[in-house]
């Protein structure tokens, strides 16, 4: 993994954390049979970039990209790397870009992310 | 591509928003921004009221592209959207996505689709963007 990303944390794919999400989604039967989608992934890895970035409360999200590469499975754990990848400001918002690689226990990318959030300067 | 247009329709998908299901996507996801949460600090955001995480609107695309093309769609799709907008509490909101373009790849079939959501109380768009996916060749 390039240094330049960082470690921000680990998600454990668990039958619980796939019926949540699912159920948390609106999702009924016809979706995510048998698959653990990486949106999953890509919602928790949110937080977790708020949290390590320390973006504020508040911080509203203006663009998502997502690349799937493959999928995990249930007992898999990913880890999550981000690179914040530029802020500007725009008028009283920053706008923040952050680049995520999740990657499973054998070293697979799974997908790849980039998230914009925007957030007032001044909270 | 003639009939295979119809082959490659995707069914639009909805759901009502409540603040349980933002509650439930807050705890499975670990987003507690006050933003979707607390009443009074959402009314001195820029929409003035709880908003829903972006990413549980940007679900409805995801399980519209599961449902049509399974594990393909989560081995190949690439998702690029931009949110304009945020669902409020008790907003029905419908994701839809139209094939706008096929390209012949050696061994695939590139489909590229425009896919949006929409408050339908509203009708506002939410989110709008492509997906694209790579298909084996019929």
């Amino acid at each position: 993994m390039d240094t330049d990303y960082k470690n921000i944390g680990t998600i454990e794919i668990t039958q619980d954390l796939l019926t949540e999400y699912i159920g948390a989604v609106g999702a009924n039967s016809e979706s995510f049979r048998d698959i653990v989608p990486n949106m999953l992934v890509v919602s928790r890895s949110i937080a977790m970039m708020l949290d390590r970035f320390k973006i504020k409360d508040g911080a509203i999200h203006s663009t998502q990209e997502v690349q799937n590469l493959g999928t995990a499975k249930v007992g898999d754990v990913v880890e999550c790397y981000a690179l914040k990848e530029k802020t500007k400001t725009m008028k009283d918002m920053e706008i923040i870009s952050v680049h995520c690689k999740f990657q499973t226990d054998g070293d697979n990318i799974i997908c790849e992310s980039r998230s914009v959030v925007m957030v007032r300067e001044n909270g | 591509m003639g009939n295979r247009i119809e082959e490659y329709e995707l069914k639009e998908i909805s759901v009502v928003i409540t603040q349980e299901l933002i509650n439930r996507y807050a705890e499975v996801s670990g987003d507690h921004n006050l933003i979707h949460l607390d009443p009074e600090f959402a009314k001195s955001s820029m929409f003035g009221h709880i908003i829903a995480h972006g990413m549980l609107t940007l679900s409805l695309i995801d399980q519209m592209m599961d449902r049509k093309f399974g594990n393909v769609w989560h081995a190949t799709g690439v998702t690029k959207c931009k949110f304009r907008g945020a669902a409020a509490i008790n907003d029905h909101i419908k994701g839809t996505g139209v094939l706008k373009k096929s390209e012949e790849l050696d061994e695939h079939l590139r489909l590229i689709y425009s896919v949006t959501v929409r408050n339908t109380n509203t009708d506002e768009t939410l989110i709008g963007g492509t997906c694209t996916i790579d298909v084996p060749k019929p």
